[in-house]
């Protein structure tokens, strides 16, 4: 049997695992190409990346471009979790299938 | 987490997300500036002095340009993958190629029915082919990308549609160059264009 809470409650909301899966993708995001790409309003998506941020998953990075922008990446841990959370979704499929 | 179902839900959300993040141009701006300038060369050469029924030298004219500008783009994103640090034959590539393939080689099929339909057909089902081999890999490409298939596609399908009164007509009279036309038109003129859109920010954003 397999055992649930080992599923890291952080990542596991669509919202969240939208977020960690394209910081996954690149070395990071833009505010506005992850609410783009995610199509969520400025206040889901800035929740979202304050949970991720104060669970240590998520760095923040402020420039002064032409203008302020505000970047966002996967810090180690983040990612270690990330892999972890893939980890159990296989897992639990597999046990599905046996 | 309950069943499996929702972790395959799951599974399914993130490799979508990671597809469609994952930006492949599979064709560089100085690789578009050289198919554009040999179709424009070929076509100008081919409208004026081609024989009006030999299909076999229009063939074997654009299979040529073909093969040098697959060649050209192919070295041209070696080159940046090598300057990026990337691998040439990547993820995006194997993705874009497996979007890409079908199409592809459905038009390279056109090859063995080309006598039988005649050179302006056979073109303008190259053009239609290719606007949908882009199209396939539009999910993952930058917008620049999906809108030259939406181009080719469109010229492809309008030139399917008014295939039979135009073709007809030029049978009679010049369907080289017909062909060396829309080949010239298409292939050779939306490169450019799509040279010119591309080139300043090739180095910057993927548009």
């Amino acid at each position: 049997m397999f055992d649930f809470e080992k599923i890291d409650k952080v990542i596991h909301e669509k919202g969240r695992l939208g977020i960690m899966t394209l910081l996954a993708t690149r070395q990071s995001w833009t505010f506005q190409d992850l609410k783009a790409e995610l199509e969520m309003s400025d206040g889901n998506l800035v929740t979202h990346l304050r949970t991720l941020h104060d669970n240590g998953y998520v760095a923040v990075t402020k420039e002064m471009l032409d203008r302020p922008q505000t970047s966002y990446s996967l810090t180690a841990k983040g990612r270690t979790s990330f892999q972890d959370y893939l980890t159990i979704l296989e897992q639990i499929v597999k046990a599905g299938r046996s | 987490m309950q069943t499996r179902s929702e972790a395959e839900e799951h599974l399914r959300i993130i490799r979508s997300l990671m597809e469609k993040a994952t930006i492949y141009r599979a064709i560089s701006a100085p690789g578009a500036l050289v198919a554009g300038i040999c179709a424009v060369a070929l076509a100008t050469v081919g409208w004026t002095t081609s024989n009006p029924h030999d299909s076999t030298r229009f063939f074997q004219l654009w299979a040529l340009v073909l093969f040098l500008s697959v060649a050209v783009n192919l070295s041209l994103l070696r080159r940046d993958a090598g300057r990026r640090g990337e691998q040439f034959f990547s993820p995006g590539m194997k993705l874009a190629l497996r979007a890409m393939l079908p199409a592809l080689i459905a038009g390279g099929l056109c090859f063995f029915v080309a006598e039988v339909g005649g050179c302006a057909l056979t073109a303008s089902l190259w053009v239609l082919l290719y606007g949908v081999s882009l199209l396939a890999a539009s999910h993952f490409a930058p917008r620049s990308i999906r809108w030259l298939g939406r181009a080719f596609f469109v010229a492809g399908a309008s030139l399917m549609v008014t295939g039979g009164f135009v073709f007809g007509t030029w049978r009679i009279g010049n369907e080289s160059g017909l062909a060396h036309l829309i080949m010239g038109a298409t292939f050779g003129l939306f490169h450019l264009i799509y040279a010119a859109c591309t080139w300043p920010r090739a180095t910057g954003g993927e548009t």
